[in-house]
């Protein structure tokens, strides 16, 4: 592992996203302590330009002041990130292995299932369950982990059948072991790596669906989001454009983050890709 | 492929592609049962706007005494007629409803789609073909942006700077208001509204491809075959059209088909932002209103536009690539 | 004879930096005349198929040639620019891979593939070009040459398409052509046809032909000449009578002499109970789907064989005739449908996997991919040690089991705690060996554990596996494609193909009177069988 570790940090992307990442967590985990007080309350005088001295990011136009906002919307995004990315993982790691471990006609109703649920306009269906369900931190969670696990199960089922039908698998099967030993024990430690993989991303697309649902306002009238600031300033833009771009550029800074990390992690533990294309 | 593969091929899909419309259907009458509380008082909204004549009403609809597989068999017979209920907000049919808003999302969902296939194809060969030079790290920067940015984000950007600072496309709308043109100018005048949202709705996914295309294309370059264009003498040019390009765009051909779904829901936020008045708006606007019958209607019309295009793809890739025929 | 057609003088090519040495060839000096095949041979990392390509200018970029000149009709192609070099390639020059299955475009129906090289050297116009295809594909011996030139690679068997690699090579009627490693991917009778084409062609048209192998079988079989590689150097050349009946160098006798020997012995039958009794089994597959019809494949039919304890039998076929199925089904690995196999006189088709458990014991199985066989994330004590502990063995007991049977099988006990990617490809397989003998298995399966090893490694692993088997006194079915380790190894074989055993007998019986024509076409196809009578 330690040769996973050092091609990691010779990845000036994914040490750049995780020092952005680290940022976010830490503004996240201490949000009381570096922004004071409900950053809902009235902060100061309402449409204060950014570079304000007492508002840096200035205030919209209810009075918020958008730093505050931003400190603490980090919190629902990572929340919702790292929550519907457990939960997806849960649904698909355990359809993807069921499916590429058994094989025939289990295999095929799952894929058909799962590919159903990549192929319908997965944004509308999150809407709707979080409409009709009422919008709290749990619908959202439970609504992005609906729409997301179709992914895990594709590639935990391919690493699945792949592995199955390795030759240390069978081995396995003719010394006596048992399904679950086979399982837990050959088969997943060697699936782990694109999981991981996957994760990273998915959490970053777990981040920007919570937006775009907070965003049409759908988002837990009790936490305070970046989607939901963006989405309450769309309306005045024209004069006061701070209140939607600072949140959106919190929102693109952790997103890019997890995606450089997530590259970071793929190319380190394939390091043979950085040989292609060369002829 | 021959004309009667062809066709037994396009028959099968069709027939998975009703089946998956048929999926959203049950899905859809699920989600409302599932929800807490009385389906009609779901349906009808926390709003309280719902008046007593309209609760019977909903009630009559989906047959609330009879049992459930009963009521989910009535609801799918409704549907397969074209009934998709009523909208109490504004008191009209939901099909009609939808059916006034749906050009202006194909329009919209249409020109992104193409567009995104097109540039990031061709983005996504342009960086593998120099793959290591400054035009490569270019093209993954650029993909790496847009694949981070939320594209409500980016409207409300494209509307500050295109709009508001530069003045040079329309921000809200299909049409100029006031203005009746016609014939040509009136074409125009939509393609020019058209520009901001359909950029918004395609920059994401053009990165998508971009990555995609640039990643299939270095593998597909380092395959055996390659090596024998080159043994045989091609010059680079040919190499890369025929044989590598040719393979490499089937699977993100493919994957544009299964991500199409997620396009039509992305129109949701452009339209939003855009005021562009499609399906995408009605939705927000029935979203607001807690309409939840004509959301519903929504949900399974933007999935068979979903599944129409993820079909188009299948054709598309089942004639370029002569090993489908055999997978079935 | 006259003047080489090509001359390599001093060829080196540079190894990346962190290799285990500093070139993959080094100092490469050979010629090659018309009509004449000179054979490149070594084992993996020689270098070979290196040299094959640096001529062909295909070398990858982190492989420069860094000394050296390689000259062609007067010109160095070392020094060619870019656009002539593409001119020399495929017209002059041309080049055929070792495999078949990937060589070809998937997408573009083989006439078209053929025609493009005519296109790219700017020959022949347009409307002859796939009449040209036609033609070529019916000189190199391709059924229905009018439809084939339409059909796209999927549709051809692996020989058809190695065929289809040489007529694109001969479409220019080119000087040189290498083939590296053409026919390794390919079963030994269509192995046995293209080596004959080859032959052919190259006595009709006079082609100077380079061919890179690691077989020497093959090397008997179709050599004029003989260059001997190790460790990027070649180490002797000679004419093949002289390389092969007198080598000079340590490492070309070495390398001979680890080729497993055609022996016509007949062992005394083993008088004992039958350990292992196969009756009528049958394994049938159905292809198709919930939308397509199903056909059913036979992958086994009706096999039946008996195994004495003490005795080894070699399930001899070519890839597709169901030997590994019939094997699996043995392991359970497979389930039959239908016949009876009866192990220590208990049949074990019919039981569940809870009361076949307690018998898994007793039949064991070495596999054949030593990359494959072994799970990556584990150290080789815990791998070796997996099966006693899944039988109800201490962990401890286990580990000290483990450290013995390394020493058996020859690697050192300090290798318990690493991790199998530290381990060669014979290291590996000795490592699987020791897995499946630490359940004391009174049957071994042996599915192919030399086919993926170097000549000499395998000579190694074979007799390892011979002395394993005496000193446990193992019944063992082994399963090789290659006739000369089945005779190496077995006391009598059985010959499979399309999933039926057509013959079974003592090595004797059936090379020097085979019953069935197959047995007969099998053992004629057998690369340098012609040799055999010579091998000192």
């Amino acid at each position: 592992m330690s040769g996973f570790w050092r091609r990691f940090a010779r990845n000036r992307g994914a040490v750049i996203g995780c020092v952005i990442f680290t940022i976010v967590l830490l503004m996240a985990l201490f949000a009381p302590l570096i922004a004071p007080g409900d950053p809902w309350r009235m902060a100061g005088p309402p449409r204060t330009d950014a570079f304000d001295p007492a508002h840096w990011l200035g205030t919209d136009m209810l009075g918020r002041d958008v730093w505050f906002t931003i400190v603490h919307g980090a919190r629902v995004s990572l929340i919702v990130g790292g929550g519907a990315t457990l939960a997806a993982l849960l649904i698909g790691v355990t359809l993807g292995a069921v499916a590429g471990y058994s094989g025939g006609w289990v295999d095929d109703v799952l894929m058909r299932f799962t590919e159903f649920f990549q192929s319908i306009p997965s944004f509308i269906l999150a809407l709707l369950i979080v409409a009709i369900f009422q919008p709290s931190v749990a619908s959202i969670v439970m609504a992005v982990a609906i729409v997301s696990w179709p992914p895990v199960a594709r590639v935990v089922r391919a690493e699945f059948m792949s592995l199955r039908s390795r030759e240390f698998v069978q081995a396995a099967i003719v010394l006596g072991q048992g399904r679950a030993q086979i399982i837990f024990g050959q088969i997943l430690p060697n699936a782990l790596s694109p999981i991981v993989v996957l994760s990273s991303f998915m959490v970053a697309t777990a981040i920007l669906l919570e937006a775009a649902l907070s965003f049409l306002g759908l988002g837990d009238p009790n936490v305070m989001s970046w989607g939901f600031m963006i989405g309450s300033g769309r309306s005045t833009i024209r004069i006061a454009w701070w209140t939607s771009v600072f949140p959106g550029i919190a929102l693109f800074l952790t997103v890019l983050a997890l995606n450089l990390i997530g590259e970071g992690i793929s190319d380190a533990l394939n390091p043979r890709l950085h040989d292609r294309g060369e002829a | 492929m021959t004309l009667s593969a062809f066709l037994a091929f396009l028959g099968r899909r069709l027939f998975k592609a009703f089946g998956v419309v048929l999926g959203v259907i049950i899905v859809a009458f699920f989600i409302v049962r599932l929800a807490p509380g009385d389906p009609a008082s779901v349906i009808a909204g926390q709003s309280g706007a719902a008046d007593a004549q309209f609760m019977a009403q909903l009630r009559q609809q989906f047959r609330l005494d009879e049992p459930l597989f009963v009521q989910l068999w009535i609801y799918l017979k409704g549907i397969a007629s074209f009934d998709f209920g009523f909208s109490h907000r504004v008191q009209r049919s939901v099909l009609g409803l939808i059916g006034e808003r749906l050009p202006a999302t194909i329009l919209l969902t249409g020109t992104a789609f193409a567009f995104s296939l097109a540039a990031g194809i061709s983005l996504g060969a342009m960086a593998a073909r120099r793959v290591g030079t400054f035009a490569d790290s270019a093209v993954t920067v650029l993909a790496l942006t847009f694949y981070a940015t939320p594209i409500f984000w980016v409207g409300l950007i494209f509307i500050l700077v295109f709009s508001v600072r530069l003045n040079w496309l329309p921000a809200l709308g299909m049409f100029s208001v006031g203005q009746d043109y016609t014939g040509l100018t009136a074409v125009l005048d939509v393609a020019h509204h058209l520009v901001l949202p359909a950029l918004t709705l395609g920059l994401f996914y053009m990165a998508l491809y971009a990555r995609l295309t640039r990643s299939s294309m270095l593998e597909i370059a380092s395959q055996d075959f390659v090596r024998t264009a080159r043994a045989k003498g091609l010059s680079e040019g040919p190499i890369l059209r025929r044989h590598v390009l040719r393979n490499a765009i089937l699977p993100v051909i493919g994957f544009a088909g299964v991500q199409a779904g997620q396009l039509v829901g992305g129109s949701i936020l452009v339209e939003t932002v855009f005021s562009w008045p499609g399906v995408g708006r009605l939705a927000f606007e029935a979203l607001l209103a807690r309409d939840y019958n004509l959301l519903l209607g929504v949900f399974i019309v933007t999935s068979a536009m979903a599944v129409i295009i993820n079909l188009i793809t299948d054709v598309v890739i089942a004639l370029i690539d002569p090993r489908i025929e055999v997978e079935g | 004879m006259s003047e080489p057609l090509l001359q390599v003088t001093g060829l080196s090519v540079a190894l990346p930096a962190g290799a285990d040495r500093l070139h993959a060839v080094e100092d490469i000096i050979f010629t090659l005349s018309k009509g004449e095949i000179l054979c490149i041979v070594g084992e993996s990392g020689s270098g070979k198929s290196i040299s094959a390509a640096a001529i062909m200018g295909l070398l990858p970029k982190r492989l420069p040639v860094v000394k050296g000149s390689i000259t062609f009709e007067g010109r160095d192609l070392l020094t060619l620019p870019k656009d002539a070099m593409r001119g020399v390639r495929g017209k002059h020059i041309a080049m055929i891979f070792q495999e078949p299955m990937t060589a070809l475009n998937p997408i573009m129906p083989v006439g078209e593939q053929i025609a493009e090289v005519m296109e790219a050297h700017g020959v022949g116009r347009v409307a002859d070009r796939r009449a040209r295809a036609i033609a070529l594909l019916a000189e190199v011996g391709l059924p229905s040459p009018e439809q084939t030139v339409d059909a796209y690679p999927f549709r051809l068997s692996g020989g058809q398409r190695q065929r289809v690699m040489i007529a694109m090579a001969l479409v220019l009627k080119p000087a040189i052509l290498i083939c590296d490693e053409p026919t390794t991917a390919l079963d030994v009778t269509t192995q046995a046809q293209i080596l004959a084409l080859i032959r052919d062609l190259q006595f009709s048209k006079g082609t100077g032909i380079l061919f890179v192998t690691h077989d020497f079988g093959v090397v008997a079989e179709i050599a004029d000449r003989i260059a001997v590689m190790q460790h990027g150097r070649i180490v002797e050349i000679g004419t093949r009578d002289a390389v092969m009946d007198n080598p000079q160098h340590t490492y070309t006798r070495n390398l001979i002499a680890a080729v497993p020997r055609l022996q016509m012995r007949t062992k005394a039958a083993v008088e004992a109970p039958p350990l292992l009794r196969i009756e009528n089994v049958s394994k049938t597959y159905w292809r198709g789907g919930l939308f397509v019809r199903k056909t059913p494949v036979h992958a086994v039919k009706n096999a039946s064989l008996t195994l004495a304890r003490g005795e080894t039998l070699a399930l001899v076929g070519e890839s597709g005739s169901g030997k590994s199925t019939l094997a699996r089904c043995v392991v359970r690995l497979i389930e039959s449908t239908g016949g009876a196999i009866h192990v220590n006189g208990r049949e074990i088709t019919g039981l569940t996997q809870a009361e076949f458990k307690p018998m898994r014991r007793q039949i064991q199985m070495v596999f054949q991919d030593p990359f494959a066989s072994l799970n990556p994330r584990k150290r080789v004590g815990e791998i070796i040690a997996e099966g006693p502990v899944t039988h109800g063995m201490p962990r401890a007991q286990a580990q000290q089991k483990a450290v013995e049977l390394l020493a058996l099988v020859g690697l050192d006990p300090a290798s318990l705690s690493r991790f199998p990617h530290e381990f060669s490809g014979g290291q590996r397989q000795r490592i699987g060996l020791a897995r499946a003998l630490a359940l004391e298995p009174e049957l071994l399966i042996a599915d192919e554990p030399v086919s993926a090893l170097d000549v000499s490694v395998q000579a190694q692993v074979l007799k390892l596996i011979a002395d394993m088997k005496k000193r446990m006194n193992l019944t063992m079915l082994f399963i090789t494609h290659d006739l000369r380790v089945a005779s190496e190894i077995a006391d009598r074989i059985a010959v499979m193909r399309h999933g039926e055993i057509v013959e079974i007998g003592s090595p004797a019986m059936i090379f020097s009177s085979p019953q069935h024509a197959y047995t007969r076409t099998l053992i004629d196809s057998i690369p340098g069988i012609g040799w055999e009578g010579t091998r000192g």
